[in-house]
């Protein structure tokens, strides 16, 4: 009997024994934190070639302004300060009390969007909304108008509705500035609907091993298409703020014979962001692609448009966008 | 079994054939190693059964066995956070055991949701990783000593288990395994005043597996373009790293179960058991998972 009373005795000594076996790999301090950003960086951000950053340099350079005495606030400074380097949109470090960013991208720009403008002399009140906020939508005279201000939104399909609504226009003018991205399927949705037929629009490599040069053969992707295209003039707005999933939309509207783009460079962003975390619970994300163009080249830093079109302060006065204003005039010449 | 004995031969026959009619095609070490492990898994896992005396059948009684229950977790996984992840984990489970003399033989399916949470973030609620954790199980054992008072079983089993890791910021991460495992089974049957009982403990070793894991490290993760035929076609064999070998020592798993069961109405038992899993691989990063479970149930005469 004393031997079977040692087997209940046994799992109630080993109840719960698996905290013993599994901890936290390293202790978390800001040293520990530091080494597992800088090499999760290191093995799987895909631009340091294209952008020609000595990554080891930085380690160099950072890595002693770190000490475990430090507090939360100087070594989240340090890390964001050895981030900004990588020049990257899509590289952020989250905490409970901050996040960073890099924008430069669009503020050593000039903004050409103003949404006030839009909304108080061209829309007027008279805009229709889909269902979710995808598009915002007007028709302006014998053009449609619409603006696309996320790629993050829902009901991107309902973009049928609003086709339906511009059966008669002369051409469509689709406005992505300030478009910070999204989930680039809904950008696919929406290139759907202009593209005749079935093409190749990029090429993605993704990392493949822990060296700064490790890809895959480059992916083709795909644009789909639908049964009844929109066939006539479609102009395409663009600023230094349209980025990521947005510049996607642009990449896969250049590719389509009767689309024009229209306005700044966009912002880039070309790198599908990858997120992962800290010992001390800080989130930091960052590109683990790269897009290339059908023709090959890298979109990192932005897609050029064919028309080089600033919004010009007189017409601003005057209560004018010149982009959408260019964009009306190309329309009705063609 | 006779027609898995045909087709194994069959498949030999014909190798031989092509060997005499077309010059030898050098293929890859790992296909061969799946195919073989594959054959020899399921040669193994049924030699027992060939071997297995009349007697024994006719004594065999069989059980329906129901029971649920709760435990706790700890998780490491490298690929999807430094931290580990600890919680609770509970969910039912299902299985038909035949018992007989001298050899047992069981079939088992079990699941268990798991709620986790890691020491940087113990006050957000919403931050909890989940895990699913399905397990089915084949098991032959037959008895290897004479003690009336400690019979002692081995065996082989065939385990197969998916296990799918959910962080809340970051992918779907995991492990899916099936193995040919040695197995080993000690009862002890004594009584309280009339109550029948029995006090068992059983463990699993596997040695030899096949997994499959996901390679989010260096792939697409999904979902990401549904929409778009060019990732769909190869959405699954980007998304996850291919059938592959591992042995005891590339791939660890030990499992074990105490069990105390009490005899109730007619032959129907009562039964408590306490099972205790550790998962240990590095596929492609450190992982280990470790679950304590304490599971109520009904064992049904049939």
């Amino acid at each position: 009997m004393k031997k079977i009373l040692c087997l209940p005795a046994l799992v109630f000594f080993l109840a719960s024994c698996e905290r013993l076996f599994i901890k936290d790999e390293s202790e978390n301090t800001p040293v520990n934190n530091f080494e597992i950003l800088w090499k999760d960086f290191d093995e799987n951000y895909s631009f340091f070639t294209y952008k020609n950053i000595n990554w080891d340099s930085l380690h160099a350079v950072y890595r002693p302004q770190v000490g475990n005495d430090m507090g939360n606030e100087e070594l989240f400074t340090v890390f964001d300060e050895m981030l900004f380097h990588l020049r990257d949109g899509h590289v952020n470090l989250s905490s409970r009390f901050n996040t960073t960013r890099y924008a430069q991208y669009f503020l050593q720009s000039p903004p050409n969007f103003d949404y006030n403008l839009l909304e108080r002399h061209y829309f007027k009140n008279q805009e229709r909304i889909t269902e979710g906020g995808a598009y915002r939508y007007l028709k302006m005279d014998s053009i449609g108008y619409i603006y696309v201000p996320s790629f993050a939104a829902g009901n991107y399909h309902y973009i049928d509705l609003v086709l339906d609504h511009f059966s008669e226009v002369k051409g469509i003018i689709v406005d992505v500035r300030d478009n910070g991205g999204g989930d680039p399927v809904n950008a696919e949705i929406l290139a759907a609907r202009f593209n005749v037929e079935g093409r190749i629009y990029a090429h993605w490599l993704w990392k493949d091993g822990p060296g700064h040069d490790d890809f895959t053969d480059p992916i083709p992707y795909g644009l789909g298409t639908i049964d009844h295209p929109f066939l006539k003039p479609v102009v395409v707005l663009t600023n230094r703020s349209t980025f990521s999933a947005a510049n996607d939309f642009v990449l896969m509207m250049d590719q389509i014979p009767h689309v024009t783009i229209l306005g700044d460079t966009t912002g880039g962003g070309g790198g599908v962001p990858y997120t992962r975390e800290l010992l001390n619970g800080w989130r930091y994300r960052f590109s683990r692609t790269i897009t290339l163009s059908p023709s090959g080249e890298n979109v990192e830093f932005g897609i050029p448009p064919d028309w080089v079109v600033n919004l010009d302060t007189a017409d601003i006065l005057e209560g004018k966008d010149t982009m959408i204003e260019t964009a009306i005039d190309l329309i009705g010449e063609r | 079994m006779f027609h898995i004995l045909c087709f194994m031969f069959y498949e030999i026959k014909d190798k031989d054939f092509k060997l005499h009619t077309a010059p030898p095609v050098l293929k890859p070490q790992k296909d061969n190693f799946v195919r073989l492990t594959l054959r020899w898994s399921i040669l193994l896992f049924l030699l027992p059964l060939l071997a297995k005396p009349q007697a024994d059948t006719a004594s065999g009684s069989s059980f329906l066995l129901l029971s649920a229950g709760s435990g706790s977790l700890a998780t490491f996984d490298e690929m999807m956070s430094p931290l580990a992840y600890k919680g609770i984990v509970y969910g039912p489970s299902i299985g038909y055991a035949r018992e007989f003399q001298r050899s047992f033989f069981s079939i088992g399916l079990q699941y268990a949701y798991g709620k986790t949470k890691s020491s940087a973030h113990p006050d957000l609620t919403r931050l909890k990783a989940t895990g699913h954790f399905i397990e089915i199980a084949f098991s032959y054992l037959r008895k290897s000593n004479s003690s009336k008072t400690w019979p002692l079983y081995l065996g082989v089993s065939w385990n197969s288990m998916l296990n799918a890791r959910n962080h809340p910021w970051l992918y779907v991460y995991g492990e899916m395994a099936t193995g040919i495992c040695a197995d080993l089974l000690m009862k002890r049957p004594f009584s309280i005043g009339r109550h029948g009982m029995q006090i068992s403990y059983h463990a699993t070793l596997p040695l030899a597996n096949l997994i499959v894991v996901p390679s989010y490290a260096y792939s697409p993760p999904e979902p990401f373009q549904d929409q778009n035929a060019h990732y769909r076609k190869g959405k699954f064999r980007r998304g996850l790293k291919s059938l592959e070998p591992a042995w005891a020592w590339d791939f660890f798993r030990f499992q074990n179960t105490f069990a105390l069961e009490k005899e109730i109405r007619g032959c129907n038992r009562l039964f408590a058991a306490y099972d205790f899993m550790l998962l240990a691989h590095n596929k492609p990063e450190k992982v280990r998972v470790a679950k304590s479970f304490v599971r109520i149930g009904l064992k049904v005469c049939l």
